[in-house]
């Protein structure tokens, strides 16, 4: 069920330097969407993220989430976000707990939503044992999930998510997997996911943004997308590659690596 | 199939020689100085995004793990030479009346004592790095057998103290041949010299060890476990407290010790067994002779020689124990020991606070930057026990004691940020004020400053019995101490709101960080200033004075740095 605009990005630019990593880029995630960014490394994903989360400051466009405009409310517009980094950004001295406590208090969570809901995730994600022990002894995977309980703490109404399924374990993912899928389903939240994984997003995701040199190269569901490339069959890894003209580039370089050997 | 990739086919394994593992381990040295050095590095990442730097990055890390190396050694060669110097002069210019003997074991002694402590305090900072560092269990992964990485092992945890251990090992010797005139003396320094290392290298490796399982590896939760790591943290502040003290004190502890040892000639025996003085008593005994008031005199020697044993016993113990150590596997808890998942929230300031205390708690580097203007009122307080001081200067020793405090705990606040490493860019997409940040470090600051009163007053009002002096100092300067603190984080802040870049630390050359100390330093200052010009003009109105002015700089910084708090990190 999707609704009203919970996401909207217009004419967003940011740029390092010389080198412009978003151009120009506009699209909208609904409430009750799960909207697919997809692109490869260097497309612009991370950077279109970290320009909506506030840790990169956009040189033109605009922002908007749920209708608050971050350069004019940037707290408040922070506080409506749940964010999973595609770098695991983590205070490695502290233990999940202080972490999250840490998190909690910031957000001025109260306790009696958080704490059934979080015990609920250390089950889900089977990390009660690792909890208090320091983030720098334990593995990328429990990083991870303890980044996913921090973005999902206070049950955000926009979920943005940089490759959240890095490292996870399979149970974990299928909890993922069938998390967002309900977290969306009554059309007050929207979540904007992005992966390099073709399989996960074509499972999980609404409908998809393809960027390529930090521009929007297509947009849509998978049937759009399919007919825009004139494939009706088409998985969305050959639309993807299609859209990103990089089919005929993976053959040759296939080629030669086959032929390269002794 | 013709295109098939080939297989990359091994090299045959075999023994290596030391040649070859010594190349190896060279290699992995410059990894292990950059993790070592980058560890503490904001962000662990390279300035240069593309990472085109990296190999300048490498050479900057070894050159800096050099130039500590060096900075160790320079310390230990102006302990050596101010000790023998004293030693060559004689006791007559200590003005105290020992057996030359004696005066020769003591002094001798405590520069090996001195020597440890310094080689234990650079094994402190490295060794739990090493460690903890990757390239052991990266190693383990290659055809590499175990004699080969237990080689490699040793060979990196030496590379650690190899220059100041060096100078220990080559001038101490050469040193008391030359202090003492007898070149048998000389040689029977070196067994002191090499004991110190192997106890300071054996000492390092035992509390790197203690460090990874229960400081940086310890489980949170319960007050215990915080108690722990606060127990070890302070174990760090050692070596420097015994290099303050013996800077400080050696004179008077001295003297203290010549009148003392004519009336406990069993107490003089136990000190002379002790470790390293009967090792010190070896050259001392050579060059001089067996002083009179020592009996038995064998007891020394065969302490010294049961020193010599257990030296054996390290050595055997750290050949194989750091790469042992390096690749133990992590102790697993039983679902008894754990605590319930449940969080306890606080307001965003003192969350801030929680947060930096906790990762002190478990860095030493960071936790010294706590640590060490309580240290330092520690030695300032212990001065007044050790000196006999005339209760009329007690306002001298107040005002003093609370200059210190204020000055260091305002030199090493802005090091908080250091803290924040890669955990700042998750905190900057938190709803969190610049306000709350500021607030929240800020008061760390103040937290120190008067820590380091109250334990000063602690320690001086037992002697001098006046407690009012040093309050009213110490809340006089404490409007200032906030002042530089909520003027130095205040400026990083700002900075870091301009630039959009994640804060660095005083390790990494972050210049930030170490220039807003200087207006921060003239702030806490300036009160004090004011106090001294005061007193030339009317003794009664300095002290007030000083709290005005104190109470001002507060108003117009407070003012400054809290406009504008209610804006995003």
């Amino acid at each position: 069920m999707q609704g009203a605009t919970a996401l909207e990005l217009k004419d967003l630019t940011v740029t390092y330097g010389s080198l412009r990593a978003v151009d120009h880029l506009s699209f909208d995630v609904r409430r009750g969407e799960i909207y697919g960014l997809l692109g490869s490394n260097g497309a612009g994903k991370s950077s279109t993220i970290k320009a909506i989360v506030g840790l990169v400051k956009p040189s033109g466009g605009s922002i908007r989430v749920l209708g608050r405009d971050p350069r004019v409310d940037e707290l408040a517009t922070k506080a409506l976000i749940g964010y999973v980094p595609e770098t695991q950004l983590l205070y490695d001295a502290l233990t999940p707990r202080e972490f999250l406590e840490f998190v909690a208090s910031i957000r001025r969570l109260d306790p009696g939503e958080y704490n059934p809901r979080l015990r609920e995730f250390l089950r889900a994600f089977q990390i009660e044992m690792e909890f208090d022990r320091p983030i720098a002894t334990l593995s990328n995977g429990t990083r991870q999930k303890t980044l996913l309980i921090a973005a999902l703490l206070h049950t955000p109404p926009v979920l943005v998510l940089d490759e959240p399924f890095n490292n996870l374990d399979p149970r974990s993912v299928r909890i993922m997997k069938d998390l967002l899928t309900a977290y969306v389903r009554e059309g007050r939240r929207a979540v904007l996911f992005s992966t390099h994984t073709m399989e996960v997003a074509e499972r999980l995701c609404h409908r998809f943004g393809i960027l390529d040199h930090g521009k929007l190269k297509a947009e849509g569901t998978l049937t759009q997308l399919q007919g825009g490339s004139g494939r009706s069959a088409a998985t969305l890894e050959e639309v993807y590659l299609h859209v990103t003209s990089e089919e005929d580039e993976i053959a040759r370089a296939v080629r030669a690596l086959d032929e390269g050997g002794p | 199939m013709n295109g098939a990739p080939s297989e990359t086919r091994p090299g045959p394994p075999g023994p290596r020689s030391w040649a070859e593992v010594s190349r190896l381990a060279r290699t992995v040295y410059d990894e292990f100085a950059f993790q070592s050095i980058y560890a503490l590095k904001q962000g662990n990442l390279l300035a240069d995004p593309d990472g085109t730097g990296k190999g300048d990055g490498v050479a900057k890390a070894r050159r800096r793990v050099t130039q500590s190396k060096m900075m160790i050694s320079f310390l230990l060669l102006l302990v050596i030479s101010s000790s023998l110097f004293t030693l060559a002069r004689g006791e007559a210019y200590l003005g105290v009346s020992l057996a030359p003997s004696l005066y020769a074991t003591i002094l001798l002694g405590g520069t090996l004592l001195l020597g440890l402590s310094l080689l234990w305090m650079t094994g402190l900072q490295v060794t739990p790095t090493l460690l903890g560092s990757r390239v052991f269990p990266i190693l383990a992964t290659l055809p590499l057998s175990r004699r080969d990485l237990e080689r490699m092992a040793i060979l990196l945890f030496l590379r650690i103290f190899d220059l100041p251990a060096g100078v220990l090992l080559v001038l101490f010797p050469v040193g008391v041949g030359l202090a003492t005139g007898s070149w048998l003396a000389g040689l029977w320094a070196i067994p002191g010299a090499l004991l110190a290392i192997i106890a300071a290298a054996y000492l390092s490796l035992l509390t790197g060890r203690f460090f990874l399982v229960r400081v940086s590896g310890s489980r949170g939760g319960t007050t215990r476990q915080l108690v722990a790591r606060w127990v070890y943290l302070l174990l760090w502040t050692i070596p420097a407290l015994a290099i303050t003290v013996f800077i400080s004190f050696s004179v008077p502890l001295l003297r203290g010790l010549t009148d003392w040892i004519p009336g406990h000639p069993e107490g003089l025996l136990a000190l002379f067994m002790a470790f390293p003085f009967a090792l010190a008593f070896l050259p001392s005994a050579a060059a001089y002779g067996f002083p009179s008031v020592l009996h038995p005199e064998v007891l020394v020697l065969l302490a010294a020689t049961l020193y010599g044993v257990l030296g054996v016993f390290a050595i055997r113990w750290l050949w194989g124990s750091p790469l042992a150590i390096a690749l133990e596997t992590p102790r697993v808890d039983s679902p008894e020991d754990i605590p319930p998942g449940r969080l306890r929230r606080s307001g965003p300031v003192s969350a801030v606070m929680r947060k930096d205390l906790r990762i002190a708690s478990r860095s030493p580097g960071y936790a010294f930057l706590i640590l060490l203007p309580l240290l330092d009122a520690f030695v300032i307080g212990l001065s007044t026990l050790v000196e006999n001081p005339d209760p009329a200067s007690v306002e001298r020793y107040a005002l003093a004691a609370v200059t210190v405090a204020a000055l260091l705990a305002t030199f090493f606040g802005p090091a908080f940020f250091a803290t924040e490493v890669l955990g700042l860019s998750f905190t900057r997409t938190l709803p969190i004020t610049r306000g709350e940040v500021l607030l929240g470090k800020s008061a760390l600051i103040m937290v120190i400053y008067i820590l380091s009163c109250i334990l000063v007053m602690a320690l001086v009002v037992t002697r001098l019995g006046d407690p009012l002096p040093f309050l009213g100092f110490a809340a006089g300067e404490l409007p200032a101490v906030v002042a530089a603190a909520l003027l130095e984080i205040g400026i990083i802040l700002h900075r870091a709101a301009k630039t959009g870049i994640p804060l660095t630390n005083l390790f990494s050359g972050a210049w930030i960080t170490t220039l807003v100390v200087i207006p921060g330093l003239l702030v806490a200052g300036l009160p004090l200033v004011i106090y001294e010009a005061g007193r030339y003009y009317d003794e009664a109105l300095a002290l007030p004075s000083l709290a005005a002015s104190g109470l001002v700089l507060l108003a117009v910084i407070a003012t400054w740095t809290l406009w504008g708090r209610a804006r995003p990190l």
